[in-house]
């Protein structure tokens, strides 16, 4: 992709609401089906990974080592690198390999792969006790994992999605580079191609508060999770 | 009743297997409580993790009320842990659930109904006196009330056996008394068969009517509470008297440990002993408690006199057994002492 060397214009001020909108549309967007596909697949994933483990509940070592290494080779590529290299099998899915809908099949899958890694750490950090006191009180399998392992675990799930949507926020960036569209697309077309500083800035302004936004409301649903935290505001 | 006959329990396999229970034999009939004690590494977690069949044994069977649990198809075994309600160490509330909602825990696996687990929630809470407690989280609880709560918890499903998994490591003495004393009433209002593992013999000479010692994966050694604490050939007798130091004997006395070594000993037995023996008697460290209507204990005293035998039959004449102190390097022991009992009692 050579750019056209345009002389510089900058985008007028009036006229970046027009850009920016539909582009913040796009971005949002993306990052949401992405975050469905990631939760309805990544959450029985992780919870599979965390209970194939030795001293799990369905305890498959060999299983266990087989999903460990498909993900961390999902999680080891860096994701500009993911992207190019899954081309062939985006464009089997979608039949596209540009667009909103040719970016959504990479950030799934390192989506898919980094939340895995997550739930699979939040369930790990409830004590065995608590899953030994599940049982004894006559759990089944399904039923420990609901009350005891998920149940615990939920601020420590909450705390990783935060990490995750801002995760998926940074990787629809990089996805814009291939034409994805959304706040990415405009930052690297504008602001870097044609070095348009005001589009540059504009975009860097709407991640930084998207992001803080985010965290601000991930902190808030681990607080009103946590019992402890809930009711000790003072 | 809850017996456990030819338990085995063997992890790894061929050479690298380690056998943990070895043929345990071991029974506790319906309404006594039952301590087992023993070293740590002898075997008493996976004893308890067999006894509530969290862990099938390799061989050997558990036996609840005639019926052997222990080779029940999984699908069984879960209904099987039902009947064995175990109190785990006190940490072990879920933290996002209230102290009803962890009672209720039992009762939700099984599927009774909203209305019937209120209830029962509400009868469990009054009888572990924690009724307005019950919207608290386990963060807000004290380790007793805590515990308290997971004595309810594990009695939900109204089991014939109670198994108290080192229930009281990790309160202060006395929250483990009440505790302790909780556990004794419920076993007498619901005539429950209590097995009570714990290392510590404080806790066991409270709550315990026997007394089993796990040491390499069997019971070497049991007995009735009271016996055991009165007589001292046997080494699970002596472990359980509390150890403290003593003061240091006098010049031309001669120090002598003292146990009670029956049920009748006179309250005034130094007086006894004195007069018996016509020599002067110090008294440099003693411990004494009633433990089910008998008094028991263990002193150790300062004597004026060369004549052991006299001494051994004076003291005998009293239900007493005693072994003269001859070690040479008795000071620098007797300090040690001291500071250990010291300790123990900052502690």
């Amino acid at each position: 992709m050579s750019a056209v060397v345009l002389p510089r214009a900058d985008v007028p001020l009036g006229d970046l609401p027009a850009l920016l909108l539909p582009a913040y549309g796009e971005t949002v967007t993306m990052v949401g089906i992405v975050m469905a596909v990631v939760l309805v697949i990544g959450t029985p994933l992780g919870v599979l990974l965390h209970n194939v483990a030795p001293g799990g509940l369905y305890e498959r070592p060999a299983l266990h080592t087989v999903l460990s290494w498909i993900i961390s080779i999902g999680r080891s590529l860096p994701f500009l690198i993911l992207m190019a290299a899954i081309v062939p099998f985006t464009r089997f899915v979608t039949g596209t390999n540009i667009g909103i809908a040719a970016a959504v099949v990479p950030m799934s899958l390192a989506g898919i792969a980094f939340f895995t890694r997550i739930v699979e750490n939040a369930l790990r950090s409830v004590p065995p006790s608590i899953i030994q006191v599940a049982r004894a009180a006559g759990g089944s399998n399904l039923q420990i994992m609901r009350s005891a392992q998920f149940g615990e675990a939920v601020p420590a799930v909450i705390g990783g999605l935060t990490i995750q949507v801002i995760a998926m926020i940074e990787y629809s960036a990089i996805a814009g580079t291939i034409g994805a569209g959304g706040i990415g697309y405009v930052a690297v077309t504008y602001g870097y191609q044609r070095f348009d500083n005001t589009v540059m800035l504009a975009t860097i302004v709407i991640l930084v508060v998207t992001v803080a936004l985010v965290q601000v409301a991930g902190d808030r649903l681990v607080r009103f999770a946590t019992p402890q935290k809930r009711l000790q505001r003072a | 009743m809850i017996s456990l006959r030819h338990l085995t329990k063997t992890y790894g396999r061929g050479d690298a297997s380690v056998t943990v229970l070895d043929r345990l034999d071991f029974e506790v009939p319906t309404g006594r409580i039952a301590a087992v004690v023993g070293p740590s590494g002898a075997g008493k977690s996976t004893l308890a993790q067999c006894i509530n069949l969290l862990e099938r044994p390799t061989s050997g069977s558990v036996v609840v009320n005639g019926e052997d649990l222990s080779g029940l198809p999984e699908k069984r075994l879960r209904d099987a842990r039902r009947r064995i309600g175990t109190v785990f160490q006190s940490s072990s509330l879920l933290s996002r659930r209230t102290a009803a909602e962890n009672i209720a825990l039992p009762l939700d696996f099984l599927g009774v109904t909203p209305q019937e687990t209120r209830s029962r929630v509400g009868e469990l809470l009054e009888r572990v006196g924690l009724t307005d407690k019950a919207g608290h989280y386990p963060f807000q609880l004290s380790g007793g009330q805590a515990q308290r709560v997971g004595i309810a918890r594990a009695l939900a499903l109204r089991p014939s056996i109670l198994l108290a998994d080192e229930a009281t490591s990790g309160l202060d003495p006395d929250t483990t008394r009440s505790v302790v004393g909780l556990v004794r009433e419920l076993r007498d209002d619901l005539d429950l068969t209590v097995v009570f593992i714990t290392h510590e013999m404080d806790t066991v000479r409270q709550v315990a009517d026997t007394v089993a010692r796990l040491d390499h994966g069997r019971i070497v050694e049991q007995g009735s509470l009271v016996d055991l604490l009165t007589s001292h050939g046997s080494r699970l007798g002596r472990s359980l008297q509390p150890r403290r130091g003593h003061a240091g004997p006098e010049a031309g006395t001669r120090t002598w440990f003292v146990t009670y070594d029956s049920t009748t000993v006179p309250g005034d037995w130094i007086q006894r002993v004195t007069a018996d023996l016509g020599a002067s008697v110090h008294l440099l460290g003693a411990s004494v408690e009633t433990v089910h209507g008998v008094n028991t204990g263990s002193a150790t005293l300062g004597i004026g006199t060369e004549d052991d035998a006299r001494v051994v039959a004076a003291l005998a004449r009293c239900g007493l057994s005693g072994t003269p102190d001859h070690s040479a390097a008795t000071f620098g022991q007797t300090d040690e002492r001291i500071l250990a009992g010291a300790l123990e009692d900052a502690a």
